[in-house]
């Protein structure tokens, strides 16, 4: 039994908290995070005055993957926990939109593929997942921890392979979009661009918030050290499966914007490679780091898309940066901003 | 005499073939300072163990203030006012003093799922952090982190958790372990102070602090309880010297 480990080593240990303890609005930001708001917001513009129109949809893809991303730095940055079937959530809520996109008009209201409907569907249908899949990983720890969500993540993707009406191993098509209204296509990809960006705002927001929280300082202290916050009088795995469905939730978003940004589903958003690449991600941007899921995804995704037109091998390039960032310290991008004075929030302090 | 505060009955633990705790009965009365001494592995962490709630007994009862606690879960226990120093300095070294100390007076304070809002900005809470560490003497070490604490100062961040919870029982386990003479008397004093506002079991092997803290000692030999007496009695009684006490240099 251990009661000073810290959490397995690929979550950031807590760092003292800052002496001033003065209270900081939830919605004014550092310059920086607010600068990169503004240039996002411009990108869709500057995008087609350049030509590059096709630059949009990659850029709602690097959002998307943010979204998920983030949704895992909750549960390893902050909660410790080392989740490796994290695509599971992610993919279900992609499948979410497929199943309703069938049944609609059928077993279903045409009006269950509505952004307002489909996509908070989603959400929930991911949380259950996350609230069965937890309610049993929870009961271990560390490896066998890593272990057990790794099998019910391929559970699920064996699951969904099988399904000969959601087109097996090929997967899906999706006829398009979901509808929005009040003026939104969402075929348009500006338009889509914009509403993603929304979310992703919301969610960046909501986990900052979390993190500050009672919920969140609980959480992090749970990481630090499980067995004294039981003793201290709290119920643990409580808070640890509330953890895991909110990560859950919103990687179900993302997974459901996913679904609308390719039109298509396939059981290969669910298998551990892509899990493996969530968490590569997360690493690579620091874990515990608010701004890490950003960092990490819009470097490996940049990368790849940058690298792959030029050199087959561009794998191997992008492996090199990783093991380079990690060399130098093992808090990724994110960690090597932070030693040079500039915390970007968060990462266990207040 | 009064309703004892604490009232445990026929306790029973067993590991295997081997009586950890053997039928104990023990009496508390409330404001009391109990302590329990025995050899090593006489089972007395164990026996706190069972009081906290972390290890489940196998047969008996523990009551506290007439309730039945014997089949609380140890956050349940926590509510309940009973509270639990460790043995192995099991602070958060990370965060300060006062981080450690809010931590335990959030597990009291309402519901711990609102996702916005500091903590930290709470007032009331930490005020309530504030008062336990005074009772401790921390106040001018607020803002270290645990582990830049002597080992001293973290036993007594150890004991400030422990009252952050306003606890009615307290089990304070092994207190002055690895502590040298300046904060040894710096903890008794605390531990007498402290008698005033909760009910005090407490496992020591120092027997010097347990004879001038205790108000009765109960010896615990082979998880089972020889005698249960005033200090005085239990110094002179031949059962225990031949037990325990014998060869132990009393200082």
């Amino acid at each position: 039994m251990d009661a000073t480990t810290s959490p397995v080593p690929l979550a950031a240990a807590p760092a003292a908290p800052a002496a001033d303890a003065a209270a900081q609005s939830a919605w004014r930001l550092p310059m920086p995070a607010m600068l990169a708001v503004l240039a996002t917001l411009l990108f869709p513009a500057a995008a087609t005055w350049a030509g590059q129109d096709f630059y949009i949809g990659f850029a709602s893809r690097v959002m998307i993957f943010v979204m998920a991303v983030s949704s895992l730095n909750l549960l390893v940055g902050y909660a410790g926990l080392v989740s490796l079937g994290h695509a599971a959530y992610f993919g279900f809520g992609a499948y979410v939109i497929a199943m309703l996109t069938v049944a609609a008009g059928k077993l279903l209201p045409s009006w269950a593929t509505s952004a307002w409907v489909a996509w908070p569907l989603a959400m929930l249908g991911s949380a259950l997942l996350a609230l069965l899949v937890g309610a049993v990983a929870l009961r271990t720890r560390q490896v066998y921890f890593i272990m057990i969500t790794l099998a019910f993540s391929q559970m699920v993707y064996f699951l969904f392979i099988g399904m000969a009406s959601f087109g097996s191993d090929n997967g899906m098509s999706l006829p398009g979009r979901s509808p929005v209204g009040l003026g939104v296509d969402l075929a348009k990809d500006t338009h889509f661009f914009y509403v993603v960006l929304a979310l992703l705002v919301a969610v960046l927001l909501g986990l900052r918030s979390l993190v500050r929280s009672r919920f969140g300082v609980i959480v992090q202290a749970i990481a630090a050290n499980e067995s004294r916050m039981s003793a201290i009088g709290f119920p643990v795995f409580r808070y640890k499966l509330a953890c895991f469905v909110i990560a859950g939730a919103v990687a179900g978003l993302a997974g459901a914007l996913l679904a609308n940004q390719n039109s298509y589903v396939s059981p290969h958003m669910l298998d551990w490679t892509k899990s493996g690449l969530l968490l590569v991600m997360l690493i690579l941007g620091g874990a515990g780091y608010l701004a890490g899921g950003i960092y990490g995804t819009v470097a490996l995704l940049v990368l790849e898309e940058v690298l792959s037109s030029h050199t087959p091998y561009w794998q191997a390039v992008v492996g090199v940066c990783i093991v380079a960032v990690v060399v130098v310290g093992n808090h990724g991008i994110a960690g090597m901003f932070d030693r040079s004075g500039q915390s970007s929030g968060g990462h266990g302090g207040h | 005499m009064n309703a004892p505060a604490l009232q445990v009955k026929q306790l029973v633990k067993r590991y295997g073939g081997v009586l950890a705790t053997d039928h104990v009965d023990l009496n508390v009365g409330a404001n009391e300072i109990h302590a329990l001494i025995g050899p090593n592995g006489a089972g007395k962490t164990t026996l706190v163990h069972q009081l906290a709630g972390s290890l489940a007994s196998d047969s008996g009862s523990i009551s506290f203030h007439g309730q039945d606690i014997s089949a609380m879960p140890m956050h349940r226990r926590v509510l309940a006012g009973v509270a639990r120093s460790h043995q192995v300095t099991s602070v958060f070294a990370n965060y300060s003093v006062l981080h450690n100390v809010l931590l335990a007076v959030l597990a009291r304070s309402g519901s711990g799922f609102r996702f916005s809002g500091s903590p930290f900005d709470e007032q009331a809470l930490v005020d309530d952090a504030r008062h336990a560490i005074a009772l401790v003497g921390l106040q001018a070490k607020e803002h270290v982190p645990a582990h830049a604490l002597s080992h001293g100062e973290q036993r007594r961040v150890e004991i400030a958790l422990a009252l952050a919870t306003r606890p009615k029982l307290l089990l304070l386990d092994e207190p002055l372990a690895g502590m040298g003479p300046a904060d040894t008397g710096e903890m008794v004093a605390l531990i007498e102070q402290l008698k005033v506002h909760a009910t005090i079991v407490l496992v020591e092997h120092d027997m010097g602090a347990v004879f001038r803290l205790a108000d009765r000692i109960s010896v615990l030999v082979y998880g089972k309880v020889i005698a249960t007496d005033t200090p005085d009695a239990i110094r002179s009684s031949a059962t225990v010297r031949q037990a325990y006490l014998g060869e132990e240099a009393v200082h």
